[in-house]
């Protein structure tokens, strides 16, 4: 029937017509003009904006600091889109590749530099040159992460930083004394071993995730043993240097000596469900944790400094950003936002509500005397000393292949040494070609 | 605009396709105007939010696709470089595994169908019920029980095994274990759906060839093989299509139950999972793309090679 | 097949001659296989019961010591369920119906009509039934994107109106019914729009609810596509819900279990409720 099939094509033209934009791919962004450059902006501006976040935990301070933003601009309203973790990002994917970006959102270090560099994010000069964002305000480890270029695109939120949790309650019983500050990894591996023992095997003595996370894990033994993950300038990786390979080393013996529960018992539960559930004495953790730990284990909760190695006791500093879509419908007020996020008043909240350290300087306060029962300070000290966390233009690509390939040595399927070697080459060549 | 009435033969035909072709044939054309408003609304959804979609892919399987778009036209590079990555053959592998085993529902649940839905059968309601739930479950949620189950160290699994003295692995990190719990998850699901068609299907036997068949003294079991699987080909045939396309695409299952850190995953994964992780992970869009039109193509030569087989061991009649 | 519009059901007499150890055994196989499938299901209701510790013990504890009712309360209190399940209602009755209308029309015409690119088009609907949905969701998206129906319940629903599953399953319905009803009808002067409304209509009642229930089943648990494309709380479904909930409180076993038990248990009900009507719509539909 001729008029169908023409009815049909109809059909397909006019929605090939109607994607045509979307069919030659492609988000024309181009960063800049004249609307997007900052300027104070008026009480009264009007705008609706979106604010996209990834965790539920910091839903109520969130809330609370767009609570405090709408007091000054009654008639912007924002509201917040909470998405988990792994759907947030293929969410925000998806809305990239169609210039339909929330207002503001979060960032976090591994994804920022393919972002920036894709032209997805509003690049901030015009907020740093009108005074509304101030380099000196802010933790300079968390400020450079979200640098491309000597570019400024983010703003940054929050601090994470690494130190270890234990039970005292599983220490006391096994008859093993609480870590104290200047402790070693050799202290660390006996008192492990000493719960291990004492629990004759039930128990396991020390773990992290290795499984999953470097920068949790390794990345810090490996600086404590005086190695690097990425160079100054990423143009190639550690893991030629003997540093390197003895901070690896340290976590195959913990796991292939049964001080941790194994790879493959960490896939089937988390380091933190062990840690949570009273299986796992001390447990490698973050300033995220602190809330979910202390809901688990109440009083019994202790924290403390990382265990030095051969090279002292620094940590990978990270901590996330809000930016800014290059194409925004409302740059003015998220513009306006995104100063208000940076400022005081919303570090304190963040502090108060004890789930997250903000990356204001002077705010973190009320986040560390939060807890009376933990000395909180230690996140203090460490993100004092830190070293900042390695990223690249394509971060995962490179770090999809470390674990792929670092997983089997922590099985004990593999060398420490000559996979450290293969890896120095492949990561190299990653390097090369961003 | 109704079509003048045309002569037929009051010989009720076979209802086969092909029955039903020669029966259409005899029958003048009416007016184009009518199918096309028929088929309208349902095309117009399909061309526009499925089959347009689908044709984007395809073109972007041959470009180069920057993370957040923009496209460089590569050829067939992407094509080429799928057909040397180990990870790809390797999944093939790994779908075929896992289809054959989900497969097995398709016997299991042929016995049970026609266990349920004997004549006189009492308790029907109960049992329908307790086989049919599967399939009514929400797949995320069911797959995390799974994924307890299949625990090393507390898992139910593990537990009953242990039971008859065997110290179980650990499944889901664990070649080969971690396709087969994959797969057995998947079995169970299917189970569910199979059931509802492969029952519908045995209430279409009529009782009389039952009779027939057990005045001539068949046993159950000769009537089973005799009068039950020849008769209820036409619906095995339909719930092996929908199966086998089911079982090609999976992925939320491996998603759930493994995560995407897992080493388990080269022995585990199929295609559709390469291409999330390629899209998603590596932000390499085009090659994914390339990967998915290859799922596409899998699915649609198996579905034309049981279309072509089904006249050697479907009966319809 | 003969053709039998209208089936009487089996008298549940109990057949002669049939020895009663073959029914026992038959009974047996069943209970055990039944236990074995809802066992899933049992366990995800003990655990929704249980103490995280509890579902964490070794051995597994197969009943929860003190059963822990708050879990349930729990879920209310971390998402908005009360407005979520409306959406999840309002989502899937919106595709129910479009399908089962849309499909009723495209499958009857696939079926019945004579015109020429009919086994084209088929083919055409067959080839989308085939395509992994993952693979174009970023196309789509950006369809809908184009559309400006991004975050509302249309952007959510429209791809979903009309299937090529549904449309399969019907045109396989229709080529199951006799002719000769049509044929009197066409007699009359009826065209075919009166015809499918009045005669074919009523007769693939029970094809029409065999789509529906799959209809429902897939708009309730699908998950993907509501998840990319909502922004807000507004307009998400149960499905999104339950899996933000299983990405926040990951090792919260009990309120997870307790949460996803809440989303299904509305269509388990109607399952229940319904499903002789269930096996009856689906007989004679992807069949013959």
């Amino acid at each position: 029937m001729r008029s169908l099939t023409r009815r049909s094509l109809l059909g397909l033209t006019t929605a090939a017509a109607v994607s045509g934009l979307a069919a030659c791919g492609g988000s024309s962004s181009t960063p800049g003009g004249s609307d997007t450059t900052y300027s104070a902006a008026p009480e009264d501006l009007t705008a609706e904006l979106r604010y996209a976040i990834w965790d539920k935990a910091q839903e109520p301070a969130m809330q609370k600091i767009v609570d405090g933003f709408t007091t000054k601009f009654p008639n912007i309203t924002v509201s917040i889109d909470v998405s988990e973790f792994g759907s947030y990002w293929t969410k925000i994917q998806t809305e990239a590749s169609s210039d339909s970006l929330p207002d503001v959102f979060w960032m976090n270090p591994p994804n920022f530099q393919l972002y920036a560099q894709n032209e997805i994010l509003m690049p901030l000069t015009s907020m740093v040159d009108g005074g509304a964002l101030a380099k000196e305000n802010y933790t300079p480890a968390v400020w450079d992460l979200y640098r491309l270029d000597d570019v400024q695109y983010g703003v940054p939120k929050d601090n994470d930083a690494m130190a270890i949790w234990f039970n005292k309650k599983l220490l006391k019983e096994y008859g093993v004394d609480e870590p104290a500050e200047g402790w070693t990894w050799e202290d660390l591996r006996a008192s492990a071993e000493a719960v291990v023992s004492g629990s004759g095997g039930d128990v396991y003595g020390f773990s992290g995730p290795v499984n999953s996370a470097g920068n949790h894990s390794w990345y810090n033994s490996v600086h404590q043993a005086g190695g690097y993950i990425l160079n100054e300038d990423h143009t190639a990786c550690g893991y030629d240097q003997p540093g390197t390979v003895e901070g690896v080393t340290f976590w195959r013996d913990l796991l292939a000596d049964g001080l941790s529960p194994s790879i493959k018992q960490l896939t089937d539960t988390s380091f933190d469900d062990w840690f949570s559930s009273g299986k796992l004495a001390m447990a490698a953790g973050g300033t995220w944790q602190t809330q979910p730990f202390l809901e688990a284990l109440g009083d019994d909760l202790g924290v403390i400094s990382w265990a030095a190695g051969s090279a002292g006791n620094q940590v990978c500093v990270s901590g996330l950003s809000n930016v800014m879509p290059a194409v925004s419908k409302n740059p003015q007020a998220s513009m306006a936002f995104l100063e208000y996020l940076g400022g005081e008043e919303a570090a304190i909240a963040q502090a108060e509500s004890g789930v997250v350290i903000p990356a204001f300087n002077g705010a973190a306060d009320p986040f560390y005397d939060s807890i009376e029962t933990l000395d909180l300070r230690v996140f203090e000290d460490a993100i004092a000393q830190g070293f900042s966390n390695p990223a690249t233009k394509n971060t995962k690509e490179w770090q999809s292949v470390e674990l792929e390939m670092l997983l089997p040595v922590f099985t004990g399927e593999a060398e420490v040494e000559s996979t450290c070697e293969e890896l120095f080459t492949t990561i190299n060549n990653l390097l090369a070609k961003e | 605009m109704s079509a003048p009435p045309t002569a037929r033969s009051s010989r009720s035909a076979p209802s086969t396709d092909a029955g039903q072709a020669r029966r259409r044939s005899r029958r003048l054309r009416g007016s184009p105007l009518w199918p096309a408003l028929f088929l309208a609304p349902t095309l117009l959804i399909l061309g526009v939010f499925h089959l347009w979609p689908g044709v984007q892919t395809l073109w972007y399987s041959f470009t180069e696709w920057g993370a957040f778009g923009g496209t460089t036209f590569t050829g067939i590079a992407n094509y080429a470089r799928m057909l040397k990555d180990p990870e790809i053959i390797r999944s093939f592998l790994n779908t075929a595994v896992f289809t054959l085993i989900v497969m097995i529902s398709i016997p299991i649940g042929t016995v049970l169908a026609s266990m349920i839905e004997r004549p006189g059968m009492r308790f029907r309601s109960l049992y329908r019920t307790l086989y049919f739930i599967p399939f009514v479950t929400m797949p995320a949620a069911v797959a995390i029980v799974w994924k307890i189950i299949f625990n090393g160290d507390f898992g139910v699994a593990n537990w009953l095994l242990s039971l008859i003295g065997i110290s179980g692995p650990y499944w889901l990190s664990t070649p080969p274990f971690a396709l087969i719990a994959v797969s057995i998850v998947g079995m169970w699901s299917a189970m569910g759906f199979n059931l509802i068609l492969l029952s519908a299907g045995v209430r279409e036997i009529p009782r009389e060839l039952y009779e027939a068949a057990e005045i001539d003294g068949a046993s159950p079991l000769r009537q089973f093989f005799s009068v039950t699987v020849p008769l209820m080909t036409p619906s095995l045939f339909f719930v092996t299509i929908i199966t086998v396309i089911q079982a090609f695409q999976q992925f939320d299952l491996i998603f759930i139950m493994l995560g995407t850190n897992n080493i388990a995953l080269p022995e585990t994964q199929g295609l559709v999972f390469i291409f999330y992780a390629q899209a998603f992970i590596n932000n390499d869009k085009g090659y994914a793309a390339a990967i998915g039109i290859l799922a596409l193509v899998v699915i649609g030569l198996l579905t034309m090679l049981q279309f072509r087989l089904q006249k050697r061991w479907v009966h319809y009649d | 097949m003969t053709d039998l519009a209208t089936k009487p059901s089996h008298p549940p007499t109990r057949r002669p001659g049939r020895r009663s150890y073959g029914t026992a055994l038959t009974h047996t196989v069943l209970l055990v296989g039944g236990v074995v499938m809802v066992m899933p299901l049992l366990y995800q209701l003990m655990m929704s019961l249980s103490s995280n510790a509890e579902v964490q013990s070794v051995p597994p504890s197969l009943w929860p010591e003190r059963l822990q009712w708050h879990n349930y309360a729990d879920v209310f209190s971390t998402i908005n369920f009360g407005h979520q399940l409306y959406i999840s209602i309002l989502i899937t009755v919106i595709r129910v119906i479009a399908q089962v209308l849309l499909a009723s029309l495209s499958g009857y015409a696939f079926a019945r009509m004579r015109f020429r690119g009919n086994g084209v088009l088929l083919a055409i609907v067959l080839s989308v039934m085939m395509i992994p949905p993952q693979i174009y969701l970023i196309s789509q998206y950006q369809l809908i994107h184009q559309l400006g129906w991004l975050n509302t319940v249309m952007g959510i629903v429209t791809p979903g109106l009309a299937t090529a599953f549904g449309t399969f399953l019907m045109r396989q319905f229709f080529l199951g019914l006799p002719d000769e009803l049509e044929e009197a009808a066409r007699l009359d002067g009826a065209n075919p729009f009166q015809i499918f409304s009045r005669i074919m209509m009523p007769l693939a009642r029970n094809g029409m609810f065999a789509l529906g229930i799959m209809t429902t089943m897939w708009s309730w648990n699908e998950l993907l596509w509501p998840l990319v494309i909502t922004t807000d709380d507004t307009v998400r479904p149960l499905s999104v819900g339950i899996a933000n909930l299983q990405g926040q409180y990951e090792s919260e076993y009990p309120l997870m279990m307790a949460a996803s038990l809440m989303a299904i248990a509305p269509i388990l009900i109607l399952f229940i409720v319904f499903q002789k009507r269930v096996i009856a719509g689906v007989a004679r539909t992807g069949i013959k």
